[in-house]
Parts: structure tokens; sequence; C-alpha cells
């Protein structure tokens, strides 16, 4: 690489004590495709908000140019020709797309006509199947991203930072957005692409960085680097997922313990049909959206199905129909929560505590009284078996790591003895020591006789852990596969056709 | 009181006995083509009642009892006044058939007299037991024995199981059966399959039922016992939400019974469509040229196989865009799985591990 367009040296970010980013050198060169990789919590998306304005860095340099540079606002960073399309997308929801692309360069007295003209055709040129005239609030998440990326292609940015870009796009909507990429390219525009996709990586940049905790550990050309390099940059050992084929032991079907017969709720669920197995992992997968979280919920009294026809769910001979997850529980059905903050713990509950309240929800304390002790030794038993890291079960759950924190997610619906336990992305946000020990988990409960289902949108995870996978899109399961036979792309293609 | 009303809040929503609703085929009964690539043994009309008795496979076909030799020869061994119903074969051979216009051929000493000539019309299966006794199924009292789709949208449970012994009159085990298909004596207890209530019992001798299999997704007839252990279930047609939607609408079964040509009702059939007045055979999901596997069909191909506690282990399927179906009756010759396709007139010879084929 000749003399970088951006040159970023001794970047530190500390938030209070913990370093988000600690000395990290990185450069890009124009008209580059860089990759930003690494683990959850590496330190990626921190390292591009201090390059776009959006946080201030404790210490070190930007040079734009040759030049050093300081973004206070992203509106300098702006300025600068630094754009950055976030995960979390940054549009008014109230407002139409043509509206969202073209705002802040809105003249004093517009005609919307021309506007939506432009709009259509620019978002035509980018091969995005997006309407102008809609209101972002009635779009969907990929639709969303979309809209995301054509406005910070439109601003003529000189940089353009891609946070998981690809995340919610179909196999049709990413070999798009690749193009755009590629011509992007050829205009100079130099492009920052962190993603968990590591093939996608490796197939489209020019380079690549690879962080973890904070750190840089190695820059280099993509040609240099393989998958099981950039694994094992990103996580310090070979993999993080044991294997990406089927489990070696997979187990055929036992008895059918649980049958979801034409289950309808709303637009979210619909009509979907299938039947869950003793001992045997059952992996769902689709698309954000595609109503995998919802089936679950419903099936476990979180959610009501439709009042009228709405379908059965039999638990094995006897059709169940649950208004609120404790009839459930009580039956044996429990759901683990994919947004664990939120819907998983208390946190402002001891690990003993959140522990027991699983147990007391269950109802298996007899007495009318609640006795500590028996709440400690519930909670002694299952931090033990799931070695959570806590200096006592008396410490906070929020003062937990992720992947603990899980644990004690986990514990707190196994406490209850299940029969059949849907995980819903019981992985996400959890360092890959835990991913490892959860799968661990999760396997020993179905080879105990317990009924798993793995909700996930990783599919390596599916495929390492399922004995039968089953594929959801638009609310119903369209697509069985025996562990072993499916494939990546054949799962995906089920997912989106 | 309860009861009613609980009836009526189920009838406005949906639920208990007006749940539209159908297992699905997953798990040990996802689909493949296996019925459709299995090799033919014979062809003939309507096969079905097949038995295995000394090295030979006898079974019918249309007025006439056939047999296949073990060296792969068939022949047509006695031919009865109309279409055979029912068929069983013990050592001897000592045939028992009976037929459609309510006649029947037992060896010396065995009648159907006392069984009411509604219930000889349609006699459906015939099972030999362990003792020298043989078991009649009777499908209905209202209907013939070739009038089950009728019967189902009828929602007749008349049928019956009745006890047949030399030199004595035949006596009722069981009633109130929805359409008894197939039925073994494997033992003590008799395995009846009740076709249009989708499940399989275990009836006792003191006439006491006990349901093993239930809430399949299709209506069984014939089985047979594997020799591994266990048992092999056919399916002689998948149940579709379409055709539950209907059993549920009396006023319309009864005007299409009146007034629709019997090819062209909404039942499910024994045959894939040869016309294109067949209404919604496969119709709904066909994506990107690939007829996906819960297509709704009205016909379709499936035997599976049960484990000893009756849980479903395997299966061989011929899909919605398959030829072999209405597979109604199954059994092992030479070790190897013979299955009856009446939807397509033929034999099929599934290879089983330590059989011949």
């Amino acid at each position: 690489m000749t003399s970088p367009m951006i040159r970023m040296t001794g970047m530190v970010k500390r938030y209070g004590p913990v370093a988000a980013i600690d000395g990290v050198d990185f450069q890009l060169g124009e008209g580059e495709i860089h990759s930003l990789l690494g683990e959850n919590g590496a330190g990626k998306s921190t390292l591009t908000k201090m390059l776009s304005g959006v946080a201030t860095p404790t210490s070190g340099v930007i040079e734009l140019d040759g030049r050093p540079v300081t973004f206070e606002t992203p509106a300098d960073a702006m300025r600068a020709g630094i754009n950055m399309v976030y995960q979390e997308n940054s549009l008014v929801p109230s407002m139409s797309v043509a509206q969202n692309l073209f705002m802040g360069d809105e003249k004093l007295f517009n005609r919307l006509r021309p506007l939506y003209i432009a709009a259509q055709q620019f978002l035509q040129s980018l091969n995005f199947n997006v309407d102008p005239w809609a209101s972002v609030s009635t779009l969907g998440v990929a639709q969303r991203q979309m809209v995301e990326i054509a406005r910070a292609v439109r601003k003529n940015a000189r940089v353009i930072v891609f946070d998981e870009p690809t995340a919610s796009l179909t196999p049709e909507e990413k070999h798009h957005f690749f193009n755009l990429i590629r011509r992007l390219k050829q205009d100079r525009v130099s492009i920052i692409f962190i993603s968990h996709a590591l093939e996608e990586a490796l197939e489209i940049s020019d380079r690549i960085t690879i962080l973890r905790d904070g750190k840089l550990v190695e820059t280099g050309d993509a040609k240099d680097f393989d998958r099981a390099r950039i694994i094992a940059g990103m996580v310090g050992r070979e993999s993080g997922i044991e294997g990406e084929t089927a489990p070696a032991d997979a187990k055929p079907p036992g008895k059918r313990v649980l049958s979801v017969q034409n289950l309808s709720m709303g637009k979210a669920v619909r009509n979907t049909s299938f039947s869950l197995y003793s001992g045997q992992v059952t992996g769902i997968f689709g698309l954000i959206g595609s109503g995998r979280t919802e089936t679950a919920k419903v099936i476990s009294g979180v959610l009501k199905r439709n009042m009228f026809h709405g379908g059965e769910v039999w638990l094995e001979d006897k059709p169940v129909r649950y208004r609120v997850p404790r009839t459930a529980m009580r039956d044996g059905i429990v759901y683990v929560t994919e947004d664990r903050k939120a819907e998983g713990f208390f946190d402002d509950m001891s690990i003993a505590e959140n522990i027991g309240m699983g147990f007391l929800a269950a109802g298996f304390n007899k007495s009318q009284v609640v006795r500590r002790s028996d709440i400690a030794e519930v909670a002694k038993y299952w931090t033990g078996k799931f070695n959570v890291a806590a200096l006592s079960n008396e410490a906070r759950v929020i003062e937990l790591s992720g992947g603990n924190q899980q644990k004690v997610v986990i514990a707190k619906s196994l406490v209850q003895k299940p029969r059949v336990v849907f995980f819903d992305e019981p992985t996400r946000g959890v360092d890959v020591g835990a991913i490892a020990e959860i799968h661990r988990l999760i396997r020993e409960l179905s080879r105990s006789g317990i009924t798993v289902v793995v909700i996930s949108s990783y599919l390596p995870e599916i495929l390492s852990i399922s004995d039968r996978i089953l594929v959801c899109r638009k609310g119903r399961i369209v697509e069985e596969f025996a562990a072993g036979t499916a494939e990546e792309k054949t799962i995906m293609y089920a997912a989106v056709h | 009181m309860i009861g009613f009303l609980k009836g009526v809040r189920d009838r406005i929503r949906g639920g208990g006995e007006y749940a539209i609703t159908v297992p699905p085929m997953d798990g040990a009964l996802r689909p493949n083509n296996d019925l459709e690539e299995a090799s033919v043994l014979v062809e003939a009309q309507a096969p079905g009642h097949l038995s295995d008795v000394d090295g030979a496979l006898w079974f019918a076909s249309g007025r006439e009892v056939m047999r296949v030799g073990p060296d792969g020869t068939c022949e047509a061994m006695r031919q009865l006044p109309s279409e055979i119903t029912a068929l069983a074969v013990r050592p001897g051979p000592e045939i028992f058939a009976a037929c459609a216009d309510g006649s029947c051929d037992l060896p010396e000493g065995y009648s159907l007299d006392a069984l009411p000539a509604a219930a000889r019309r349609c006699v459906t299966a015939i099972g030999a037991g362990p003792g020298g006794e043989v078991y009649l199924a009777v499908g209905s009292l209202e209907n013939g024995a070739g009038d089950w789709s009728k019967d189902l949208l009828e929602r007749r449970q008349t049928g019956s199981v009745w006890r047949l012994e030399r030199g004595a009159p035949a006596s009722q085990l069981v009633g109130g059966l929805a359409w008894p298909a197939g039925m073994i004596a494997p033992g003590d207890d008799l395995l009846v399959t009740e076709a249009s209530r989708g499940r399989l019992v275990r009836a006792s001798r003191n006439g006491a039922i006990t349901p093993v299999l239930s809430n399949l997704p299709g209506y069984p007839a014939g089985l047979c016992p594997d020799r591994a252990g266990g048992y092999h279930l056919c399916i002689m047609a998948p149940r579709n939400q379409l055709i539950e939607f209907i059993l549920r609408e009396r006023d319309f079964v009864e005007e299409m019974i009146a007034t629709t040509d019997r090819d062209h009702w909404i039942a499910p059939s024994l045959k894939a469509p040869e016309t294109f007045l067949e209404p919604l055979q496969g119709g709904a999901l066909k994506q990107l040229g690939i007829m996906k596997p819960w297509a709704p069909s009205r016909s379709i191909g499936l035997v599976m196989h049960l484990s000893e506690d009756f849980v479903p282990t395997r299966s061989h399927h011929s899909r919605a865009d398959g030829k072999n179906h209405g597979t109604t009756s199954c059994a092992l010759w030479r070790g190897d799985l013979v299955v009856a396709s009446q939807g397509n007139n033929r034999l099929l010879l599934l290879p089983q591990e330590g059989g011949r084929a």
C-alpha cells in the first residue's frame, strides 16, 4: 500500500477502568476494502466510532491524507467524507424512504415529485428493491439496511464504514451489495467492512485486520488469510465452534414429545407444523423475522396464538394451550430467551435469587415459607454444574460476563426440570469459551432424554449442534434436514426461497 | 352442560374436535422417494391383502386370488364372483376371501351367516389368529367396501371386528370403529387400524380397545409384523386441512355427495391425479419446479416402520408428484417388504436387510 489515506496510531479508548481499544494502529488506503474482524467486544465498532466522530479517543492520533484531524461530532467526520452505516439503523421511521435519503439536503421549498423520482432512480441504480414512497416504519430490517447503505453512498463519501451490513440481507441482496462495494472501490471510495461472516470478508477484502480484546492481533493482505487463520486470530485458538458439521453421535428421532399443528399467530406465525422428538437437539434456522422466536414463544405460553383457528399444540397425546408461561412450565415446557438482559434475569438480584426464582416458579417449594438456605443450596448445585465464574452466588447477575449471565439464565430454566427446552440464540453475545460450554451442556441435556430446540441465526452453530434441522421462513417451517445431509447453502436456499 | 358449552366454544374458536389441523410428516416420516424408486414385482389391477405363506406371496386383484411363487412367477389361483374386498391365506393353503357382493369363499366349517347382510358386503380385512381362529374387520354397516371415502365424509363409526371359528357362528368382538382397514393378530391381542380416525388400536379378546398410535398424518390401512421386531404400517392417503375442514361441513358434504361425480369429491383418494379437474392435488406448493413435501395432495404412498412400542422409526414415500399411491397392504416376502400400490396397480419390492432382493 502506498501512503495511506487514513492512519490511526496508538488509539486508546477507555470506559472507566476498562480499555475497549488499547493501543491499536490502523491504516486505510484510497480505494481499499479493509475488513475489520474480531469477536463480539473485540473493539471493532469502538475503533470505527472514533474514526467517524461518534466516540472521542482517550489517546491516539488520527491522520487524514497525512494531516492530523480531530472529529468532535459525526458531522465533522461527514464533512471530511467519512460516513458510517450502523448495525442499528439511524433512519427516521415516520418519514418516507426518499425523505430519509435526502435528509439534510433539502431546499427551502421542496417539490416532492422530483425528490421521489431521484430517489427511485438512485435506488434502482444500486439494484435495491425499495419503494421510495414507503414509510420507513413499514420496512423490514433488510430494507432499512439498504436505505442506510444508499444514504451513505449518496453522500459521495470518501470512506464508508459498514458495520455488519449483510447480517439481515438475503443472498441476492448480498450479491448486489458486494457489486456495489466493488463499484465504490472503482470510484476510489475506501471501505471499512465489519462482519462476522468470514467468507464474505475473505471474498471482498483487499486487506484484513483482526482485533481481540481491544488489541491489534494482525493486519495483512486478504490473500494471505484463510478461515482457520482468521478464527485462530480472533479467538486465540483454532475454532469457536466444535466442527461445523453434524455431531458425530447424531440421534435418530425418538418418541414424539410435542407436535405443533397448523399453529398461527398474526402475521408472525402462519400455519406452521412440526414435531419434536425426545433425546434430540432440533435446530431451527431462519432469517430475521422468519417467525422462529414467536413460534417458540407461542408454544411456551409467552405469546398467545390466534384466538380463532390458531392451530393446536399436542404435548404427547394431549392438546395443550398455554396462556401464560407458568402453566407451560408446569407441563415441562421452558423457553430460554434470546434477550437475556430484558427478559432473562432480574439484574438487581443475585445469582442465587435468580436461580431461586426459577425454582419457585416451578412450584417445587412445598412449604409456605421460602427458606434462603434451600435457594442457596439449589443455586450452589447449578452454578457448580455450569461452572459459573463469580466470586459468590450472592454476586449480582448484571456484574457477570455475557457467558456467565447466559449460564445463569439457563440454570434458572433447567432448575424447573423441563421436558422440552427452547434455547433462543443461546450463544448470542457470549465469548468463545462459554459457547463451547453451552454447547456441551445442550448436548448433555438432550442425551439425558430432554427434548431440546436450539434457535439460531448462526449456521455453523446450527450445523454443529443439531440432530435435525428445521428451516423457518415467513412464519412457517418449510424444510427439514437430517444431521449430516445439510449444508450451509442448502439451508440458506430453503430459508430464502 | 359444561361439555355442551365447551363444544360451542370449540366450534367458534376452531379448537378441540373442531380444530382443522393435521399432524406434520417430519422426523421419521420425512418424505423421500423410496416407493417411487422401488422395483416393481408384479403389475396387477388394484392389488391388495398380501400374505406370505410357505414362501409364496398371495394377494387379491379384482376378482382373482393371485399367487407369486418363490421363483417370481405370478398366476391366478381362484376367481370369485365379484371383487375381492378381503383375503387371508393360511398354510395349506386355506383361503379366506370376502367379496363386494356379500359372498365369500371360506374353508369348510367357517361361515359368515351370523353377520348382518350389510356387514358381509363390507369386509375390509381378514386376519388369521394364532389358535386357528380368524378375525374379520367390517368397515361399515352403511357403506360398501369400496365406499371408504364416502363413509369418511359421512363420519360413520359403525365398523366392527368379528371372530370366526370352525363350526361356530361368528361373534362380534369390537364395535363402534371408524372403518377398520387392516388387522393382524400377533399375540393375545389384535392390532386394528382405524382408517377414518387415523389411529392404530389394540383390541383385546374381551373387546376392550386401547389406542397405541393416534393422530396419524394419514389414513392407516394394512399392516404386517417386521422380522426384526416392530411393524410395517401402510397409510393409504394423507390427511390435509382442506379435507379436515370439509369433514366438519355437513351440509356441504351432503350436497357434494348428492350432486358431484365421485372422482371430483374433495376427499382422500388412492390414486394420483389424471385430470385437471382433480381438486388441489399437490397444487399449492410447487415452487421453482420442486414439489414441496408437504404439498396438500389427496393421495400418497406411505409405509412406515414402527418399533415394538409403536414409535415410527423410518418410512417409505411416494410423494404428491409420484404415482405409487394408495398403499393399502404390505407383507414380508423372502425377507423383503412387498407393498401393494392400489393407486398405480402394482406390487412394489422394497429390499430389507437380510432379504433376498
